[in-house]
């Protein structure tokens, strides 16, 4: 998995997304470990067209799916989970999040954070929202995260929240 | 005759303390195990650290499984 260029295409597009899941957690300071990267993305017409563009880009297939199909307009353009297999590693696409597919991305994205990292500046899910979500999921790999996420919460009231430091770089 | 040693204030809140294996885990745990020296070294990385150290794992996680394949 090649993170930078992954963040990279994306910005490139000018997808409007921000990073949950378990690279969210990793880039909030904890050491979980992850093979892909998670975005939520904005489900319009247009931002959906940039993400078929960017997915076409990095020869995306859906994961898992013997036939290698690409990703095309109305795969994505819906609340559903999209695992893509890319030429630089896994990025799952989702229209949303939570038990039900009931958070999407307008419910998230004012308190999200901006980081910058490989050159790109790009949006990620508040620790604490994070967490919120991940309770919520409420399934024994999400409480342990959770546990780790408080702690890191605990820790980190000078790290990413705060600008100034190098965690918000 | 020297003076009398004043005694300790009790602290307000103790931090509890575990020890085990004559080993203070508290200093690198809380309550739930997670490891806070761990996440204290994580929080010293920048993100793009953070992500680095991440691929790097991915790597060595898909060459041992590379390896397990090719076992007889």
């Amino acid at each position: 998995m090649n993170f930078g260029l992954a963040l990279q295409a994306l910005a490139q597009h000018e997808i409007e997304f921000l990073v949950v899941a378990g690279v969210a957690a990793i880039a909030h300071g904890a050491s979980t470990m992850t093979r892909d990267l998670g975005i939520l993305y904005r489900l319009t017409p247009e931002n959906v067209e940039r993400l078929v563009r960017a997915f076409q880009e990095l020869d995306a297939v859906s994961y898992g799916d013997p036939r290698r199909l690409p990703f095309e307009f109305s795969h994505l353009n819906n609340t559903g989970h999209h695992l893509a297999e890319t030429r630089i590693g896994r990025i799952d696409a989702l229209g949303s999040i939570g038990n039900d597919g009931e958070i999407v991305y307008e419910d998230v994205i004012d308190d999200a954070i901006t980081l910058e990292a490989f050159g790109v500046s790009f949006r990620c899910i508040a620790l604490e929202r994070l967490i919120a979500v991940k309770e919520a999921l409420g399934r024994p790999k999400e409480l342990l995260a959770v546990m780790e996420l408080k702690a890191v919460a605990s820790q980190s009231d000078a790290s990413l929240n705060d600008p100034g430091t190098r965690g918000g770089a | 005759m020297p003076r009398p040693k004043p005694k300790a204030k009790p602290r307000a809140n103790p931090k509890p303390r575990d020890i085990r294996f004559g080993h203070d885990l508290s200093e690198i745990q809380n309550a739930d195990g997670v490891d806070l020296a761990l996440i204290r070294a994580n929080l010293r990385l920048s993100v793009e650290e953070r992500l680095l150290a991440l691929e790097a794992q991915i790597r060595l996680a898909d060459a041992l499984d590379a390896a397990r394949k090719k076992k007889p």
